[in-house]
Parts: C-alpha cells; structure tokens; sequence
C-alpha cells in the first residue's frame, strides 16, 4: 500500500489558557490515502478547525505523531513546513482571501511567487489554473468585479496551481448562496476525480459533505465516526 | 538584529506589488521624507551657494588684498577715532611697496563731484589712483589703455571711465576714448575705460567711478597731501597674514607710536571679512540642518505608523501568504523592503523638489545656489537608512503574526 498523504497517531491539541487548559483535539488517529476526497464534520468547537490548521502546518500539535507524504511533520523547522506550503499543499478558505486590487491571474501566482517559479512559467500555470476552474475569461478581474462564487474558484485555482498533493478547503462554501455551493462543489468533485487531487474539506453542512467519498465526523476532540459517503451522514 | 539571506528579485517584486496596490498610501507615507530631503538639499544648495557668493565677492574686491585706512577701526568696519583721520601719506606707500611679499601697493584718494562731457554731466565719484590699481583690484579695461607711472610723475590730466560714467556721459555708444571732460573744470582725456564690475557685497555700484592718477588728483581736485586709503596686494594668498603684520609694525615705527598705544590706523584683511561672513552662513546652514533633520525624523516616524497600521489593515494578507507557503523571514523582507522603497523613493522625489527649489530661491535671491552630488547621494542613503530603521519594527510585527489568528481577522 502507497505511502498516506496524512498519516497522525494520537494527535493532541491542548491550549495552556489562564484556569483549566482547552482540549481542543484529545487523541486522533487517521490516515488519509492519496486521491481520497475527505470531508470533515462537526459541531463548532469539535475540534476540526484546529484538525485542519495542524494538517496544513499552520498550528502544531501538542502531542503525537503526523506524517505528511511519510515525513514526520513535527521534526521539521518552519522554513522547512513553508517550503512543503507552497509546494505540495493548497489552502481554500471560508472568506477567499484574494488579494483586494490585484488580478485573478496575480491572485494565483502568489504561490508560485514563493516556490521560486520563473516568471513566464508562474503566468501559463496560473492561466491553466483559471482555465481548469473555469475564469479563463476572467483571469485579469480583480475580485471586487467578481461574484462570491467567481472569487471562490480563483481560490480554488491558486490552492491547485503548484500540483499540491493535498488541498485543504475550511467551509468554502460558507459565504455562498446554494447554487454556487453546488458549482464549488462540483469542481472539488471533478478535481478529485478527473485529477485525482486528495482533498480535506471541513464543514458542517451536510449536503456540502455529502460531496465527498469519506466523511470523518469529530466531536469533543476525537473522531466520532469515519465512514464512507452514506445516508446516515445527510440524516445527521 | 539578524536577517538572513534575502531574495531579492522576488521580495522587490512582492513589495512593489504591495505598494502599487496602496498608491495613494503609498504617495501620502512618502510625503514626510520628501519635504525631509527637499529640505536638506536646499539647504545644502544655499549654503554652498552662501560660500560661492561670499567667496567671488571677496575676490571682486581684489586679489589677496589688504586696505589701509586712517584711524583706528574696528573689525565690524564701523569707524571710530576719526580724528586721526589724515595720517597716512605717499611716503607711507613708497615704504610699504619695499616690504618683502608686497607685489602692489595703490593709494587712494577720493573726490565726489560734477562730472561734464559735452551737454551731458554726472556726479560719480573720483579716484585718484596707481597704475598697480586695476592688477590689485582684478579689475580688467574694456577698451583703450590705463595711465602709468610717468602719467603720476607728470601729474597728467588723464581718466579712466568707468561702465557707469561712460554710459551716463557718452550716451548712445559713442567712443569716449580721446574726449576730454571737465573734473572741477579742469579738463582731463579719456585714455580708457573699465569692464564692468558689477555691486559690491554692501550695493554699492563699483562702475559709478572715474580713476585718474593719485598725484594730480592730490594736486589739482583736493590740494591735500593725505590719502583716503590705501591697498595693498600681497604675493600670495598664504602670506597675506605675513604682510599685514609688517605693515602695521612698519608704520607703528614711521608713525612713532609706542608700543601698547592705540595705531592711528587700521588694516582690513579682507579674509577676516570672508571668515566672518561665510561663518555666518555656517551657522545659519546648520540652523537649517536641524530643521531638516528634525523633519526627516518627523517623516521616518511617519514610516513606521502607516506601515504599523498597514501591518494590521493587512493580517489577513499576511495570513494567506504564510498559508500558501511565504516564509517568516519572506513576509518581514516584504515589508522592510516596503519601507525602503517609500523612503528611498522619496528621498529621491525630494532631491528633485530640492533641486527644482534650489534653483527657484536661487533665481529669485539672485544667488547661486549648487547642489553637489555628495549631497544627493547623502540624502537618498539617509532616506535609505530611515526606512530600514522604522521600517524594521513593523515588519518584525508583521512576520510574527500567528497565521491562523491572522486568517480569521476581521
């Protein structure tokens, strides 16, 4: 069996506050195969946010173990989690976070800016990228003359642009109305299918989880239950 | 503080896309290093102008001049003890023209009056001078030829115009040279006539003059044997300081003053004029330093806020671009790089507001005012330097910023 791309053992998360320290994530083991699209549910304060920031480098764990394409994470300097940042994952979040005054085309070259990528290479990847999601014709917008949805897709195009092994989305559809929703989604779908991008997805609306092929839920900082995509999980 | 390596191509790139998306922000936090430096090269302009300005006058007046006047006076040049006012004579000057370093000696005796030529007259003022005159005064002829020590011997009734005399006396271009003028009606010709010179350092118009030889003008205008001044050039500008001081102890000795006692004369070394006038500037050269370093400050400052303020404004940038893999010291380069393009972009927009200020006063004041290189290398440096020093703290600010906070800020 292939190498996972997420492989954590006994993760925990504690934050020291002032009084009783928070348990945020109290003991998870997972593993997520490559070209599996995942998504992540549960309650607010579940513990699957923290889950995503420790999957993507952004927080580290307080114990346990987490191996990102066989290499063990919690050894690795910061310089060295930006370099596997910027080239082996991809970031989609609830709010876009393009860059204001800045053209779609420039929004998805920001990655390549800091993998090193030459400056005609960066141009045709990040049009390709457009392409893929569907802007072609919008590549040299700037967001605020795009829709939410429109935004969301540059999002989408900058987080697959360096061929990450791994995109990370935190509810991106949360501030869209259900038609775009359905259009994001769909494109995690294709993405996931026609190119075999592995993707975590957290939410914590049903029918965007329903999307997915496996659905992980969390409660209280451990995983309640993994299952493949099934009834149970719209019921819920 | 230790950076490490900084890559700058992409960072410059980062950086200027930054600022470009910010232009008016950008333009606004520039403002306080440009008025800064454009206050520093003006600065620098008119007191290097100042020091041109003293220096050419100083030599306008003559070269490595000394002059010698009657009665005591003090540095400042305001006359006192003006009834030891005729004590220096012809003899005094023969002597001095002896002393070692002395290359010319001229006496000077002066005449206010009517001049008439023809149907026209002017009243200007006599110079009864020596052929050594226009050598000590640096003051060429512009057409025709000067007396000479046999016009003194002879007492000749010989003058050199002046520009000013000769326009108001032969107006329309007419050739003085050869006429003859009435000088207290006595009738004097026209050998020559004197390039312009221009206002002396106090106004005064040096054109406005007739020179004739001292000796007729003793004997024929002012019947007196006594001198009005006397000037005295020495060899070389070192030894100026030399001559002066053998020229008083001569004269101390021909006048019989005791040692202790006060002279009954005076001597104005030109260069004591020059120190205290370019000394002047100085001082009010580092007055305006201050006032432009105390603004460079003010716009360093200016730095460090807006970017602090566009370090918050900003988090969640700085969170996308921790998350899509910019590294700690990537998003501290971005932003001190930031900071040194505003300021070094705007030390060199003051240069040229600086430079274009320079040269307005300079047009205005009629004063020449330069703006050397040094200092516009200086000041571009210093903006430089500014935006590196408040520049830093804001960007060690931003690169700190937890990413996951700085996603989730509103």
């Amino acid at each position: 069996m292939a190498t996972p791309v997420v492989a954590v053992r006994d993760l925990r998360r504690i934050y020291p506050l002032a009084g009783e320290p928070v348990v945020a994530l109290a003991g998870i083991d997972l593993d997520i195969e490559a070209g599996e699209f995942v998504a992540v549910m549960g309650p607010s304060g579940s513990g699957k946010s923290t889950f995503m920031h420790i999957v993507g480098f952004l927080d580290r764990p307080t114990s346990g173990t987490y191996r990102f394409e066989g290499r063990d994470v919690t050894e690795l300097s910061e310089d060295d989690l930006a370099g596997i940042r910027s080239r082996r994952l991809g970031f989609v979040f609830q709010a876009y976070n393009l860059l204001p005054r800045t053209t779609a085309v420039e929004n998805v070259e920001l990655p390549m800016l800091y993998a090193g990528v030459g400056e005609a290479e960066r141009r045709t990847a990040a049009l390709a990228a457009l392409d893929e999601v569907g802007l072609s014709k919008q590549a040299f917008h700037r967001p605020n003359q795009l829709s939410g949805g429109q935004q969301q897709r540059v999002a989408i195009a900058r987080s697959l642009v360096n061929n990450p092994s791994l995109i990370l989305a935190d509810e991106p559809t949360g501030a869209l109305d259900t038609r775009a929703s359905e259009d994001v989604m769909a494109l995690f779908e294709r993405l996931n299918h026609e190119r075999g991008i592995t993707i975590m997805l957290v939410t914590h609306e049903p029918d965007v989880a329903a999307h997915a092929k496996r659905i992980v839920t969390f409660r209280d900082g451990i995983i309640l239950s993994d299952a493949p995509r099934a009834r149970e999980a719209v019921t819920q | 503080m230790r950076l490490p390596p900084l890559k700058l191509p992409s960072t410059l790139r980062i950086a200027l896309g930054a600022l470009a998306r910010n232009r008016s922000r950008s333009l606004l936090t520039m403002l306080g290093v440009v008025i800064g430096v454009a206050a520093v090269i003006i600065t620098v302009a008119i007191g290097a102008g100042a020091r041109t300005s003293v220096a050419s006058q100083i030599n306008g007046l003559g070269s490595n001049m000394l002059i010698l006047l009657p009665g005591s006076v003090n540095l400042g040049g305001s006359r006192t003890g003006t009834g030891g006012a005729s004590t220096l004579t012809i003899a005094d000057g023969l002597a001095i023209a002896q002393l070692p370093h002395v290359a010319a000696v001229s006496p000077t005796v002066t005449v206010r009056t009517q001049v008439v030529a023809g149907n026209n007259n002017w009243q200007t003022t006599i110079s009864g001078v020596a052929p050594s005159y226009t050598f000590i005064r640096n003051w060429p002829l512009a057409s025709g030829t000067f007396f000479s020590q046999h016009d003194v011997d002879a007492t000749a009734k010989v003058a050199v115009l002046g520009q000013t005399v000769e326009t108001n006396l032969f107006p329309g271009g007419a050739d003085p040279i050869g006429r003859t003028i009435l000088i207290r009606n006595v009738p004097f010709v026209v050998t020559g006539t004197l390039s312009a010179k221009g206002q002396s350092s106090v106004g005064q118009d040096q054109d406005d003059t007739i020179l004739i030889p001292f000796s007729s003008a003793l004997e024929r205008l002012t019947g007196q044997t006594t001198l009005a001044s006397m000037l005295v050039s020495a060899d070389d500008s070192s030894n100026i300081a030399q001559v002066q001081s053998e020229v008083t102890s001569l004269l101390e000795q021909r006048h019989h003053i005791v040692a202790g006692a006060p002279d009954d004369f005076s001597i104005r070394n030109l260069q004591d004029i020059a120190n205290a006038a370019s000394a002047t500037a100085s001082v009010m050269q580092l007055l305006l330093a201050g006032v432009a370093a105390v603004s460079l400050l003010v716009g360093g400052i200016g730095i460090m806020n807006i970017m602090l303020v566009s370090v918050t404004e900003r988090t969640r940038e700085i969170g996308l671009r921790v998350a899509v893999g910019a590294r700690r010291t990537a998003i501290l380069w971005q932003f001190l790089v930031e900071a040194v393009v505003l300021s070094t972009l705007g030390g060199a927009a003051g240069v040229i507001f600086g430079g274009v200020g320079s040269v307005a006063i300079a047009t205005l004041a009629k004063w020449p005012a330069t703006v050397p290189p040094s200092a516009v290398v200086l000041a571009v440096a210093f903006s430089a330097l500014v935006g590196v020093f408040f520049g830093y703290y804001p960007a060690a600010k931003a690169s700190r910023l937890d990413p996951i906070v700085a996603l989730r800020f509103e």
